[in-house]
């Protein structure tokens, strides 16, 4: 093998073995009162997220709202929820935008605005870190 | 006309203050900020380490152009090489044709008899959402994109929940009467979303800028269907069939016409067809996330039918018929903290038909020879890649890819000369990249990019052959990989009033294939009596070797500012240099462009009532001078544009390019840049 191919390999190799990542952070779940649901399971809340339930039961349409793809809670909730990083969503996402067929959750840069959102929005789902005060919101728990 | 361009930029500032009164801010649209060749998956384009250009479908609606070409001129990096009155050729970073990847959705156009100057606009604009440029080598996309890569997104289904709607457009062109008219058709129902367009194309006798005049048999005509079909297997799974099919009719040889050495000379056949089925996963199965597989079948015919002023009783076809089918499999993983791999399979394998026949047009009797290039070759290549995309820390991500290609050339004939000929033959090499961005701050970007590629000579490189009484060219059955190391540094800067980029690049070039002098059985000329010394009537011998090295460097840059949502002000600058030592490859640094770039201005009130919108542009390229010589002048062309959606259902815009009736002959081409002329175009939506 040619000494360039050699170290194009080495290269790829040896950045492939250094990486770092957002820490995740603990969340909760709220919906608009308007919702009836109090618990969900993870599979059922990651569909609602990733838009493939879009209506809830009683026909009410699904409106997710998420977090900035740098919040630690967004990293928390996704590795919990989706089972995969905030990183690995948002990919999932851009395809989904790119084939022309969804577009992502709206997103909130904090947890006073998601929290606004969900309280005004009829159907509304989103996800606060823990430590925030769900006033005017319910909270649904994950089994 | 300095005095008529501030009038109007001063009118434009003046309307844009009186709306910004009343407008909200603009909204954007998620896909426009998405770019998918540089990672083969889609990403910010502010986010991608590499020197990046999308061409949005606002901006084709706004550039209006009749062809490909037509709306690839403005951008950074990209130079548009006329090289008929039908047909168009893209340079990126002084490189062209062959060296140039050309994608749909994808997957390749680029086949085994590129040559230098392939024509782009068979590629019919009407089919086309969005257009990316990569400049430099882009190693999970192929080994062609020795200069860069340009990847055409093709509409496919309606937006929102648009049930069944389509569009009639027609585009108009002064300068050669020029007038298109695509129709497109979408629609969706559950499970099933769809597009399908048609587009005829025809083009008077262009004329040229001050006394060029009219341009005799520059006319011609183009038709092109598009078909998209996505089954919505699920909300992950996607089945998509996609075909685009152009067809040039009535394209003369124009200069053998003016020049009177042919009594008749049409360029037909000229088609070019693409399908392609594929099946899209994004289920996560653990081991990956997405799941990808493409079939694809591309044919391209390219031939003439010539009369011959010395023979005007025999009528002359050349045919070059290239069917490739092709083969895909991608998948994409995400690993530990934040590596996103893309990984998968390319297989291809190119059948070739290529003759000339002779008919005698008194007898109706018809005699096959050889065609330009070898009958019945095959071409087969297999690419193996691997893309990892990850953050070393908080300030810093990179990407490092790595393409494994190996290529198989099978033919053989029987010449005249050099009796039996074998092309076959079997060349591998190794293409890669690093690619490191350092987020400076949320909206600015350091980047550092390493990239090696190669490119496999291809049929159109190895089995040529011409005989005359003064050179043979003989098949090039020794030419091997040409080869490219390339280094680029850049920012990138995105903020909501400020973005731009700026790069510079280093190409190192090796290997090329140049068609120079060789030898035969050790004699620089065919010696038919045996005596060893060149007599009358005995050819020189031409093949294309491995022997051009060069060095292209320069810098390209970009910005766009928007003072406000409604007003912007735009421009880009490219400058490349080329040199070489050896007085043999004059014709590889001649390419490479002169400076060039282009500025504008524009008014858009997106949320007033009829969305009106004008815009004043100047595209400037330099004089080509070689050694003293001037190939071809300095061209400055202005155009002023404006359009607005007169009802829900009705949009039209208008313009006139070459404002200034330029007369411009650029390089590679005998026929001149079309004189001042008024566009227009127009779209009602159904």
């Amino acid at each position: 093998m040619k000494l360039s191919n050699r170290i194009a390999i080495a290269l790829f190799t040896g950045t492939v073995l250094v990486a770092g990542a957002a820490q995740a952070a603990p969340y909760k779940i709220v919906v608009n009162n308007s919702v009836s649901v109090s618990s969900l399971s993870k599979k059922a809340a990651s569909d609602l997220f990733l838009k493939k339930t879009t209506k809830w039961e009683g026909g009410a349409a699904v409106l997710p709202v998420d977090q900035l793809d740098s919040s630690s809670t967004r990293e928390g909730f996704s590795k919990s929820v989706h089972g995969k990083t905030a990183a690995a969503v948002k990919s999932y996402w851009n395809q989904q935008i790119f084939s022309g067929r969804e577009v992502p959750p709206v997103e909130k840069k904090s947890d006073a605005e998601v929290l606004s959102f969900v309280r005004s929005t009829p159907g509304a789902i989103g996800y606060v870190s823990d430590s925030a005060s769900t006033d005017g919101v319910r909270v649904v728990t994950i089994n | 006309m300095k005095r008529v361009l501030m009038a109007v930029v001063g009118l434009l500032i003046v309307a844009s203050n009186a709306l910004a009164q009343t407008q909200p801010a603009d909204t954007s649209k998620l896909s426009e900020d998405l770019i998918y060749s540089v990672n083969r998956t889609p990403e910010h384009t502010f986010d991608t380490a590499r020197a990046v250009e999308v061409i949005t479908i606002d901006d084709l609606w706004r550039k209006s152009g009749l062809t490909l070409a037509d709306v690839l001129v403005d951008e950074a990096g990209f130079i548009k090489y006329r090289t008929n009155q039908y047909s168009s050729a893209g340079l990126l970073r002084g490189l062209i044709g062959k060296q140039v990847l050309i994608l749909i959705d994808g997957v390749k156009v680029n086949n085994a008899l590129y040559g230098d100057t392939p024509n782009m606009d068979l590629i019919d604009l009407s089919q086309v959402e969005r257009i990316e440029i990569v400049r430099g080598v882009v190693s999970v996309l192929g080994t062609d994109s020795l200069g860069g890569a340009i990847n055409i997104i093709t509409r496919k289904g309606p937006a929102g929940d648009t049930t069944f709607g389509g569009t009639l457009t027609t585009r108009y062109s002064s300068a050669a009467n020029a007038f298109a008219s695509p129709v497109q058709v979408y629609g969706q129902t559950d499970k099933l979303r769809y597009t399908a367009s048609a587009n005829y194309l025809r083009a008077g006798e262009t004329e040229g800028g001050k006394d060029a005049g009219v341009q005799h048999f520059t006319d011609f005509s183009q038709k092109a269907g598009n078909l998209n079909l996505q089954y919505l297997v699920s909300a992950d799974k996607t089945l998509n069939f996609s075909y685009h099919g152009t067809q040039l009719d009535d394209a003369k040889a124009f200069s053998n016409l003016v020049n009177k050495t042919s009594i008749h000379n049409v360029q037909t056949p000229n088609r070019f067809q693409l399908g392609s089925l594929s099946y899209q996963d994004l289920t996560s199965r653990g081991w990956s996330d997405s799941l990808k597989v493409t079939a694809f079948w591309n044919q391209q015919e390219t031939g003439s039918e010539d009369v011959r002023t010395n023979t005007p009783n025999t009528q002359t076809n050349v045919l070059d018929h290239d069917r490739m089918l092709g083969l895909n499999l991608e998948l994409g993983s995400f690993l530990g903290k934040s590596h996103h791999l893309v990984y998968g399979v390319d297989y291809s394998q190119d059948s070739i038909e290529s003759w000339t026949r002779d008919t005698n047009l008194t007898t109706d009797v018809a005699t096959y020879r050889r065609g330009r290039y070898t009958n019945d070759a095959k071409y087969t290549s297999l690419g193996v890649y691997m893309q990892d995309h990850f953050s070393i820390s908080k300030w810093v991500t990179a990407s490092a890819g790595l393409r494994y290609g190996s290529f198989k050339a099978e033919g053989s004939e029987t010449l005249p000369v050099l009796g039996a000929v074998s092309l076959d033959s079997t060349k591998s090499d190794a293409t890669g990249s690093l690619n490191v961005i350092v987020h400076v701050t949320p909206t600015l970007n350091v980047i550092g990019n390493a990239m090696r590629g190669f490119r496999a000579p291809n049929l159109q490189d190895i089995s040529r052959f011409s005989l005359s009484s003064s050179t043979i060219e003989m098949p090039a059955t020794r030419a091997e990989a040409e080869q490219v190391t390339s280094y680029e540094a850049g920012v990138k800067y995105e903020n909501r009033f400020l973005s731009g980029s700026a790069f510079y690049f280093i190409n190192d070039l090796s290997n090329l294939l140049i068609v120079s002098d060789s030898t035969y059985k050790g004699l620089r000329f065919i010696d038919n009596n045996g005596n060893g010394k060149k007599d009358a009537g005995e050819p020189n011998v031409r093949e294309n070797l491995n022997i051009g090295s060069a060095q292209i460097k320069g810098w390209e840059a970009n910005f766009r500012i928007r003072p406000t949502d409604w007003l912007q002000f735009w421009g880009n600058m490219t400058h490349s240099t080329a040199s070489t030592d050896d007085v043999l490859q004059a014709a590889l640094v001649q390419r490479v462009p002169p400076p060039f770039g282009s500025a504008g201005i524009r008014f858009s009130a997106n949320h007033a009532s009829h969305q009106p919108w004008a815009e004043v542009a100047g595209t400037f390229t330099g004089a080509y001078d070689i050694a003293g010589t001037q190939l071809s002048p300095s061209f400055t062309e202005y155009k002023v544009r404006g359009g607005a959606t007169v009802t829900d259902r009705f949009r039209v815009m208008a313009g006139i390019e070459n404002l200034t009736d330029q007369k411009y002959l650029s390089r590679f081409t005998t026929v001149y840049w079309p004189g001042r002329r008024f566009v227009v175009s127009t779209e009602f939506r159904f």
